[in-house]
């Protein structure tokens, strides 16, 4: 898989820009020059911008702006990443047991599943956090992850739907497989590939969901960085320091499209009919 | 001889949307000891169905009836709880299927999907499951199996494959074998080999098996007896040579002249007129009537009873009745 997956130029651009944001996202702590909310010096190095000793410029309380980019992207990426495996998590368990289990069980939870997809995500969020005083990352997480299952469980459940009906799960019960086992070994790993390029195209969705949540105001708080959260704190500013908000603009469209590739990549090695 | 496999009424209904179809209506027969019973019938003809149901592996929307009984050893499997039919199947029945290529699960490797039957039925785990596996192997004349054990099933041709769900359904040492179809799938030449190499087995591990084929080339070769199934019944039981000699039921002679002989110099080869009907749309009376050179008018209308007409052999036709009927 991983051979014909680097074979397509455009998935290995995918998968630099994921690697090094991913990276930068890890190493933030080390590389960065200044700490993530330090007031460097407020009176000499305000509203600097772009230059040797700071790449990004500063803001208004005198914050290095590379540093927070990285702290940022490490946030928004951590958000993202716990959010899709809660995500996927749910989707993948509430899809085999209504796959499996048939009858009225499946009735119920693909029903409630239409439900939730009828609303639209974005609003559904904004009701939750509008009701949630002081959401931390933790509380963004969990929220994110609750609302964006619903897909996932959907695709888990068509495919076990479709693996029941195949030979080998007729043999392994002819040879006395029981539930658990028949789940864990014959059902999900053969039902994992559409989940994984999901949750790939999910990481970029997500990551967008939440910058427009932290724009709001919703979702980071300060003084955390998040990438939304420091467009927000650029835009006053828009005019005399544009690059407050342009570097982690452009660090979002670089992720997000970082992670599209990928997906896309992953579809195409994993899915031959995929073009 | 004991019957090891006693099968009573047993009878597998699918809710259809043209209706009910009864895919198995009321078949009862006995499996012995030691031997190999074939049932033949053409695509259709429940054959397939009985196989699944006998381990009650029919899903909704099909239905195995209440009066069905299918009893091993004191115990109706129809009635065994789902724990207890679990600890059955594999270990004491086990099922070699048609397809090799698709009875194999993709993405697990051959020496897993054998040693996962052995850990299910606690009979060996780790180190000993592989052993085991390795045995199991060469024991059905898998080359190299050290190292094909690490294969996945798409590195493996169908004879192959199909040696390999034989190692898997032997992994347990069942007493019974239900093979369903197990060479139609692959090349003349390997169906032989798997053939030769089924029978093999089941003289050296003391198992009875049932064979299940549409081809009675194979049976003739095989079997001890022989039953014939046709819209989902039984039509005729008989030991092989009996049934070869003398086929009773006019849906058995007519199989066995559609069977290529090298012997015979043919223009065009033998078939049955007609097809299968559905199983929704059984036809009243004799179910082989609008297919039969001899039917008359009572075969339209009353359905034959499978009547006994010697030790071990019944044929259900109304010819047995009035042989006059009969037109050579």
């Amino acid at each position: 898989m991983l051979p014909s997956l680097l074979r397509s130029r455009r998935t290995r651009l995918g998968l630099a820009l994921v690697g090094i944001l991913g990276a930068a996202a890890i190493l933030a702590p080390i590389v960065s020059p200044y700490g993530p909310a330090e007031q460097i010096d407020l009176v000499n190095r305000q509203l600097l911008s772009p230059r040797l000793e700071h790449p990004f410029g500063t803001d208004f309380y005198s914050r290095d702006l590379l540093t927070r980019v990285l702290y940022g992207a490490r946030v928004s990426l951590t958000i993202a990443l716990l959010s899709i495996l809660l995500s996927v998590t749910i989707g993948a368990t509430v899809g085999l047991v209504a796959g499996l289990s048939g009858k009225w069980v499946d009735a119920v939870l693909m029903r409630l599943v239409d439900a939730a997809l009828a609303i639209p995500r974005v609003f559904l969020i904004l009701v939750v956090l509008a009701l949630w005083e002081r959401v931390g990352v933790a509380g963004l997480i969990i929220v994110l992850g609750l609302t964006s299952w619903f897909g996932t469980s959907r695709l888990v459940r068509a495919e076990v739907l479709s693996l029941r009906q195949r030979d080998f799960v007729t043999a392994a019960r002819s040879l006395g497989v029981g539930t658990a086992r028949m789940l864990l070994r014959h059902l999900m790993p053969n039902a994992i590939t559409p989940v994984i390029v999901a949750a790939t195209l999910g990481m970029g969705q997500i990551i967008l969901i939440e910058v427009g949540l932290s724009y709001l105001g919703v979702g980071v708080q300060e003084p955390t960085a998040s990438l939304g959260r420091m467009i927000r704190d650029g835009y006053e500013q828009m005019a005399n320091a544009p690059w407050i908000s342009i570097f982690p603009g452009v660090v979002i469209v670089l992720t997000v499209i970082g992670f599209s590739l990928v997906g896309d990549g992953v579809r195409e090695s994993v899915d031959p009919r995929a073009t | 001889m004991n019957p090891i496999l006693t099968v009573r009424h047993l009878t597998t209904t699918f809710a259809t949307e043209q209706g009910i179809a009864r895919a198995v209506d009321d078949v009862s027969f006995q499996l012995y000891q030691g031997e190999t019973l074939g049932i033949v019938g053409e695509s259709g003809s429940g054959k397939t169905v009985t196989a699944l149901s006998l381990l009650r592996l029919i899903d909704r929307p099909g239905r195995i009836s209440v009066e069905s009984v299918v009893e091993y050893q004191g115990n109706d499997l129809m009635r065994l709880s789902p724990r207890a039919l679990r600890e059955i199947r594999g270990a004491e029945i086990a099922m070699v299927f048609q397809e090799p290529t698709t009875s194999l699960n993709p993405v697990l490797t051959v020496g897993t999907q054998i040693t996962e039957t052995l850990r299910a039925h606690q009979i060996a785990s780790g180190r000993t499951a592989r052993d085991r596996a390795v045995d199991l192997l060469n024991l059905v004349g898998l080359p190299d199996p050290q190292k094909r054990i690490g294969d996945y099933p798409h590195q493996l041709s169908g004879g192959m494959q199909q040696r390999v769900l034989i190692a898997i359904a032997l992994s347990c040492s069942p007493r019974v074998l239900i093979a369903d179809e197990p060479t139609t799938a692959l090349d003349v030449t390997i169906q032989a080999q798997i053939l030769e190499l089924l029978l093999d087995l089941k003289q050296r591990l003391g198992m009875s098996m049932i064979l299940i084929t549409h081809d009675l080339g194979i049976v003739a070769g095989v079997t001890d007896r022989v039953a014939v199934m046709y819209g989902g019944q039984l039509v005729e039981q008989s030991p092989m040579r009996a049934l070869f000699r003398e086929p009773a039921h006019p849906y058995t002679g007519a199989l066995m002249r559609s069977v290529p002989r090298l012997d015979r110099l043919v223009e065009r080869l033998n078939t049955i007129p007609g097809a299968v009907p559905p199983a929704h749309a059984w036809p009243t009376g004799c179910r082989f009537h609008p297919r039969c050179p001899h039917a008359w008018d009572q075969c339209q209308s009353e359905m034959p009873t499978l009547t006994p007409t010697g030790p071990e052999h019944s044929v259900r036709c109304w010819l047995t009745d009035e042989p006059e009927r009969r037109r050579t």
